[in-house]
């Protein structure tokens, strides 16, 4: 791994590189950055954006030490003094991990990728469902994705990725995040939502059917876990989508309770003679999902001390240093489920579940495991 | 994978013949910064095993320990910011994600209907009084439904109230600090065991959706085990000042007797807040709640009888605070008064408890919660997923009829068009319907008085500014629903910019810079909550010093205070500068003693304790 060199984003020449390089080093530089490039999209207007560069990074008020502001002037020059330079810095860092909005920029990168012998699944980025016109909104956003995916990709020659021992996998590949398609989500009332929710994928899925695509649903803040579980189970076990399209969905490594999901799923799976592959994640909201359950219980004291405090520390985040925890239970689940699917010999039509994708980052495995990459 | 990450590992798996996919995002810039954001942490993440390979050039023996051993080494250490002990904790949420919890809240609601339509008595002395009249209390989302029958005091019955609590008084007030505070304490723990039987009852009687109805009640139990633990704090007399030969220190006594005057809005936490502190101090209280909202507080009287207050220290005087309400507030017997509601009322109130009558031995100590006219500012680079929902909870929650909800909204130029057109969209997509149904956000008003009241006032808006936005409510003549309304280019001189409303009626006003945005938020008589929306630290700290009013939100909701964490009230013609939940609370019904003993004995000082 070491020849491969290191990855794109530590190799950036200049201000890029340089940027980054500070970040690691000064946490209240990488806080002030970072708070920048958020903000920097919704600015319109050049002034706009040097104002609000001078606040965060290059005013007094911003709080870096003089010998980072100076350093930063000296590479910044006069670029970041107009704002179609800062923007042309972020987006150009965006594009490293975002494949644009065109269709052709899309369709470029998956080429490039099922070349290189990689598989994708696309999912779409965008602002929070805070209205029924931007549910209906992502609703079309999925299905034209659907359509214009499965044009362009009709004739690609399977990579890798896409055959496995148990047979080709669909190409095309789909994340769905749920919570983008209904405006009112409310812990009160998961039949209304999942009501709402369906209408609008049932098309997706029924069109997804006849292309012979992928539909993953993405695992969200952990109060949307059990809903977005029990909308799959009933999606996927109504009689019309009881076979296609192909279905999977994630589990977030950081929660404890994804062992018991697994199981649920798996059975789940068996009763219903359905293959469902679960995306393995190390989960994405574990600052938020922290600093939500430290709020809602009050004054926060020690979760190593006190892990009863609320249900979410108690049940569900493994509630220690994260990205090491992380790995821990990825190997833990892993092995637990390679264990029932591999080592069981199958049975005709027996659902099983593949674990098909790390969605993942930061650390290593046990070594102990070292079957947990196979 | 994610596209874009850990190139470095890809390209070894897909050596080893594995098969790889990556996770691909698409989407415009704009919306999809937050994702880049979360990358660049991953990326720069002291944690970061690429990060620390390629950056930091750790040895590949570091890289590869076992993380079993790195736990070890942490455990304790990155999740637990140890703060000192304290006593109180907040009262978390009822997790509705759960089934089994809101199976509970049907099976709460159902149980109620069973009970509905009892007859609700005084209680003066711990003892029951019945009245020859009966108010009903009625459900604001069916007038039909009587929620149960409030007694009807009359001056004799306030009179004997007002002895019982003076005879009661004293040697409640000789109750060391501690015992009254276990009280309280047994009080929290009760209204916990009765939860959901308290939350279906406000969602009958108050119109309170579940949530609301829970946080509600959250707040009452806050209140009891925040103002025990902070009267355990007060009860040891404090040192004022450390000096050879004299010992100088404070305590706190009690005022004496008081009436607690509480609103229908926050049924059970202003009622229990206000009640609470005052017994815990020391005091003899008569409970004067609303007249939409007295079952709920003939419950509250039945769990402080419970938890052990002895006689006469908590009375219920249920009737009309014109004739009753208003002939304690004048009565020289007593010495102050807690009041939480309407303007109107609150400035009767001081004036009259300002006039000092033959007999009475003290000056009155009045705590006096009004209302507010709350402005958040959108500012024009907001984050709108944010603001717009945030605007969403803070206008419309619980109908607009929060003390602290946003009534005025000022929108920066630069972002309104935007900021309109998803404001509104969002607003249309609200559920609205009768409390209990589960979810839903907008539910009646509390009575038809208030729905009357609250339509007139929509068509005086419709005279001077632009209806921009209405909903729909159901068609229900037996429920008090007021649709739920925005206004557009509201001007600071008109009625709907001025005055209090107390519904689901926002006034929307556009300002061209962040200076007149703040300057129009200021134009108010009130000073209760506010907020702003915005990224630029400039900004923010420009509205942190100068936008007026007792709470200030930075980029989140204007209401949902929590005890101690926000603690709550307002100043001009909000009230008097008093915080509900607040470490000086309690103070509003002491007053300070400070002892001074010389103990010098001709030259000769004990030693010091």
């Amino acid at each position: 791994m070491e020849s491969a060199g290191a990855p794109s984003l530590f190799t950036k020449k200049g201000l890029q590189g340089a940027m980054m390089d500070w970040a690691m080093r000064d946490e209240h530089f990488k806080t002030q950055l970072f708070r920048f490039v958020d903000v920097l999209p919704s600015l319109t207007s050049s002034s706009e954006i040097s104002r609000h560069f001078r606040e965060y990074l290059e005013g007094e008020e911003a709080g870096l030490s003089s010998a980072l502001r100076t350093a930063l002037k000296a590479a910044t020059g006069a670029a970041w003094l107009f704002g179609p330079g800062v923007s042309s810095q972020v987006t150009a860092m965006a594009r490293q991990f975002m494949l644009g909005d065109e269709a052709k920029e899309i369709i470029s990168t998956l080429r490039q990728l099922q070349e290189a012998g990689f598989g994708f699944t696309v999912d779409v980025l965008g602002e929070a469902t805070v209205s029924e016109a931007e549910a209906d909104r992502y609703a079309a956003r999925y299905l034209e994705l659907l359509s214009v995916l499965a044009r362009e990709t009709a004739n690609w020659k399977p990579c890798n990725c896409n055959l496995s021992a148990r047979g080709p996998v669909p190409q095309l590949n789909l994340s769905v995040k749920i919570s983008t398609l209904y405006s009112q989500i409310h812990p009160a009332d998961p039949e209304t939502a999942i009501e709402a929710i369906s209408t609008r994928l049932r098309p997706i899925l029924r069109k997804a059917g006849e292309l012979g695509a992928f539909i993953n649903f993405d695992m969200e803040s952990f109060a949307l876990k059990d809903f977005t579980s029990r909308l799959f189970k009933t999606l996927f076990g109504e009689t019309e989508f009881a076979s296609a399209p192909a279905c999977g969905l994630a589990l977030q490594a950081y929660l404890k309770n994804s062992e018991e999901d697994l199981n649920d799923l798996i059975a789940w799976a068996r009763s219903h003679k359905r293959r469902v592959t679960v995306r393995l994640v190390k989960g994405a909201y574990w600052d938020y999902e922290t600093i939500a359950a430290q709020q809602r219980a009050g004054p926060f004291r020690s979760l190593a001390r006190k892990p009863k405090q609320t249900r979410i520390l108690k049940n569900s985040l493994c509630n220690c240093s994260k990205t090491a925890t992380c790995w821990m239970r990825l190997s833990e689940l892993i092995t637990s489920a390679a264990s029932r699917m591999c080592w069981r010999k199958p049975t005709g039509s027996a659902s099983t579940i593949a674990i098909s994708n790390f969605k993942c980052f930061t650390g290593w495995p046990n070594r102990s495991n070292p079957r947990c990459f196979n | 994978m994610l596209h874009g990450m850990a190139e470095p590992v890809k390209s070894a798996l897909l050596q080893l013949n594995l098969r790889l996919r990556e996770y691909c995002p698409v989407g415009e810039l704009l919306p999809g910064m937050a994702y880049l954001v979360r990358r660049l942490l991953e990326n720069t993440s002291n944690e970061g095993f690429l990060a620390n390979a390629f950056v930091k050039g750790e040895s590949r023996d570091a890289l590869l320990r076992n993380p079993q051993e790195i736990l070890a080494g942490s455990r304790g250490n990155s999740l637990s910011r140890v703060e000192p002990e304290r006593k109180f904790r907040n009262e978390p949420p009822i997790d509705l994600t759960i089934t089994a919890k809101r199976e509970k809240f049907r099976d709460a609601l159902r149980e109620l209907r069973k009970n509905l339509g009892r007859k609700h008595p005084l209680v003066i002395n711990h003892k029951r009084v019945s009245t020859p009249e009966w108010l009903p209390s009625l459900n604001p989302a069916n007038q039909n439904e009587i929620i149960g029958y409030a007694a009807q005091a009359t001056i004799a019955e306030a009179e004997a109230s007002l002895a019982a609590a003076r005879k009661a008084q004293p040697d409640w007030a000789r109750t060391p600090a501690n015992e009254r505070a276990a009280i309280l304490e047994k009080l929290a723990s009760l209204l916990c065991r009765d939860k959901v039987s308290l939350c279906a009852l406000e969602t009958l009687e108050a119109g309170k959706n579940w949530a609301e109805a829970d946080a509600d009640v959250a707040e009452a139990i806050d209140f009891c085990n925040f103002y025990a633990a902070e009267m355990r704090l007060l009860g040891a007399p404090q040192l004022t000042q450390r000096v050879p030969g004299e010992s100088n220190v404070q305590h706190w006594w009690p005022r004496g007797v008081g009436i607690v005057i509480a609103p229908w809005n926050f049924p059970l936490a202003i009622l229990t807040g206000m009640s609470a502190a005052a017994v815990v101090a020391g005091n003899a209280v008569i409970l004067k709640p609303s007249d939409q909202t007295p079952v709920i507080a003939s419950r509250l009287m039945d769990l402080l009888m419970e938890a052990g207050l002895p006689p006469g220290v908590a009375n219920l005087v249920t009737g009309p605070g014109g004739t009753v309400g208003a002939h304690l507030v004048a009565h020289p017997k007593v010495d102050f008064i807690a009041f939480t509601g309407s303007k109107e009322v609150g400035l009767k109130i001081w004036e009259t408890s300002g006039r000092t009558l033959p007999g009475q031995a003290g000056l009155k100590r009045v705590v006096c919660e009004m209302g507010g006219k709350n402005c958040l500012i959108v500012d024009g680079d907001a984050d709108l997923d944010e603001a717009v929902a945030g605007c969403i909870a803070s206008a419309f929650g619980y109908q607009g009829q929060k003390c602290s909800a946003l009534s005025r909204l000022i929108v920066l130029a630069d972002n309104y068009d935007k900021f309109m057109e998803r404001f509104i969209t969002a607003a249309a997509s609200l559920r609205v319907g009768s409390a209990e149904t589960p979810g839903t956000l907008l539910g009646p008003v509390i009575s038809r008085d208030a729905q009357k009241r609250i339509l007139k006032m929509i068509e005086v808006g419709r005279t001077e500014a632009k209806l921009v936005w209405q909903g729909k409510v159901p068609d229900d003549p037996n429920a008090c629903y007021v649709p739920p309304t925005i206004f557009a280019d509201v001007p600071p001189a008109s009625r709907l910019f001025r005055e209090e409303i107390f519904g689901p009626v926002l006034s929307v006003t556009k300002a061209k810079d962040f200076d007149e945005a703040l300057s129009l938020a200021n134009d108010s008589e009130f000073a209760l909550t506010g907020g702003c929306y915005s990224r630029s630290p400039v900004n923010i700290a420009k509205a942190k010093a100068n936008l007026v009013c007792g709470n200030l939100y930075i980029n989140r909701t204007i209401t949902g205070a929590i005890v101690e964490r926000q603690p709550f009230g307002g100043f001009g013609m909000s009230g008097g500068g008093t915080k509900a939940g607040g470490r000086e609370y309690l103070q509003n019904f002491l007053v300070p003693r400070v002892v001074t003993e010389n103990c010098l004995r001709r030259g000769f000082a004990a030693a010091e304790e």
